[in-house]
């Protein structure tokens, strides 16, 4: 009988494991098809804006081609802002599963996921787990991506910063009896004034790499939880990004 | 006689793109001419002019890269730009050992677009007028008749008058009179001069 337990455990985690696998791959893909569609209209984008500046600067400029390319240029615009929409929509659409989630498990689970950058860029992972964290109703996979997504963003503020102590803490409270909040707290460069009002726009990015949809895509789907996600920051000091949502034990009034 | 106008080629299966960057070339007073696909391209009939080609790497049906082959294979020499996307460095450095004349990742600025078009141009005419000039050079060298070619392979072999005549069996005269037809047809105004178009000939049929 303990045999076959175990046999069945083992069973159970394999497929956690792979469940694991196929979600990382999915988001790696996403990411790559997004950057595609949205890279495709804004390369026509500056194309004809690109023209449209030419034909004006010439000695007796040529309004009627300036027109024809920045008409062009609208519509590229038009273009990439539709392929926006679509992966909101494709956000939205995949959101209909509303399960009671204990959130505390999924930092756990989420932590697990983002070890290895963690570990690679030697940032050791705090957590302070509210007790009795009540659950809340929605898609245990989306909110992983969103916990995934702010933590991977703390490491990577950290990742330059080497005089003083990198750390990343992870949080869970009871806000005003009927929210559960989750906090993700970096020691790392901040966030700048400058792009603080700009953070949550789609394809914002300060990094090289990435595409500056990992913060847009979460806050969607907090608010599609009824939630919502928000940041403070010191430049120097480090950022909390944290999410509420509303308790799902019909306990909240 | 006075030289086509160049003209720039332009393959990109999005129409948006390729209106833009068509546009962009003619605003600098240059004549694009726009495709949606690679056979598209293959299938039109191209003008004889020096020219350069502005192709997305990704494309569906005939890729960029395809072309670059078919375009090598049938011995046309248009230099190519390559426009390519993100992570596409295995390609890229495929086409690049085929000979791309340029790599421009996607968005593209205009600037540096127009900057390698300039350039590609460039390197094409003097691509074509060399081959012009060596079809000229090879024109003159075949109006020379048996004897005489005869006699400029042993000049060039740097033999004397004296050793050609003997090696040929004919008069010392005979020989420089052939010599001189040589240097006539040849239009080579020095030893030097023939010695280097003979050169040119037998190196380019070499390759």
């Amino acid at each position: 009988m303990a045999e076959q337990r175990r046999t069945e455990e083992a069973l159970q985690k394999t497929r956690t494991e792979l469940a694991r696998v196929v979600r990382i791959t999915t988001i790696g893909e996403l990411t790559a098809s997004i950057a595609h569609e949205v890279n495709q209209p804004l390369a026509a984008v500056v194309a004809n804006a690109d023209a449209c500046v030419a034909w004006l600067a010439l000695q007796s400029p040529n309004l009627m081609e300036a027109r024809a390319a920045a008409e062009r240029t609208i519509q590229g615009a038009t273009r990439a802002s539709e392929v926006i929409t679509r992966i909101r929509s494709l956000i939205n659409k995949t959101a209909p599963e509303k399960v009671q989630v204990q959130l505390n498990d999924v930092i756990e689970e989420t932590i697990a996921l983002a070890d290895r950058q963690a570990s690679k860029n030697n940032i050791p992972v705090v957590t302070e787990f509210a007790q009795n964290l009540p659950v809340v109703l929605g898609d245990r996979i989306q909110l992983q991506q969103v916990i995934l997504n702010l933590m991977l963003n703390g490491i990577e503020s950290m990742s330059s910063i080497n005089h003083r102590l990198r750390r990343l803490l992870v949080r869970s409270q009871i806000h005003e009896d009927n929210q559960v909040c989750v906090s993700v707290e970096d020691s790392g460069i901040g966030v700048s004034a400058e792009n603080m009002p700009r953070l949550f726009e789609p394809f914002f990015t300060t990094r090289s790499q990435g595409i500056g949809m990992g913060l847009a895509i979460s806050r969607s789907i907090i608010e599609a939880h009824g939630g919502r996600l928000w940041v403070e920051s010191v430049v120097g000091q480090g950022s909390v990004f944290q999410f509420a949502l509303p308790r799902g034990d019909g306990s909240a009034s | 006689m006075r030289e086509p106008d160049p003209i720039v080629f332009v393959i990109d299966d999005d129409a948006l793109i390729r209106d833009g960057i068509q546009s962009l070339i003619r605003s600098i007073g240059l004549r694009a001419e726009t495709f949606a696909s690679a056979r598209d391209f293959m299938l039109a009939k191209r003008p004889d002019a020096p020219a350069c080609l502005i192709l997305d790497v990704r494309m569906p049906g005939l890729s960029g890269l395809d072309l670059q082959r078919q375009l090598s294979d049938a011995k046309i020499d248009i230099p190519i730009i390559f426009i390519t996307g993100h992570g596409d460095i295995p390609m890229t450095v495929r086409a690049m050992k085929d000979g791309a004349m340029e790599f421009l990742t996607k968005p593209v600025r205009g600037q540096d677009l127009l900057d390698a078009v300039q350039k590609a141009i460039a390197h094409h005419r003097k691509h074509r007028n060399e081959r012009a000039e060596l079809a000229e050079t090879r024109k003159r060298f075949d109006s020379l008749t048996p004897r005489e070619t005869e006699v400029l392979n042993l000049v060039v072999a740097g033999l004397l008058n004296k050793q050609i005549a003997d090696e040929l069996g004919m008069s010392e005269l005979t020989v420089k009179t052939h010599r001189a037809h040589v240097m006539e047809k040849t239009t080579a105004d020095s030893l030097a001069h023939l010695f280097r178009m003979t050169e040119q000939l037998r190196s380019s049929l070499r390759k």
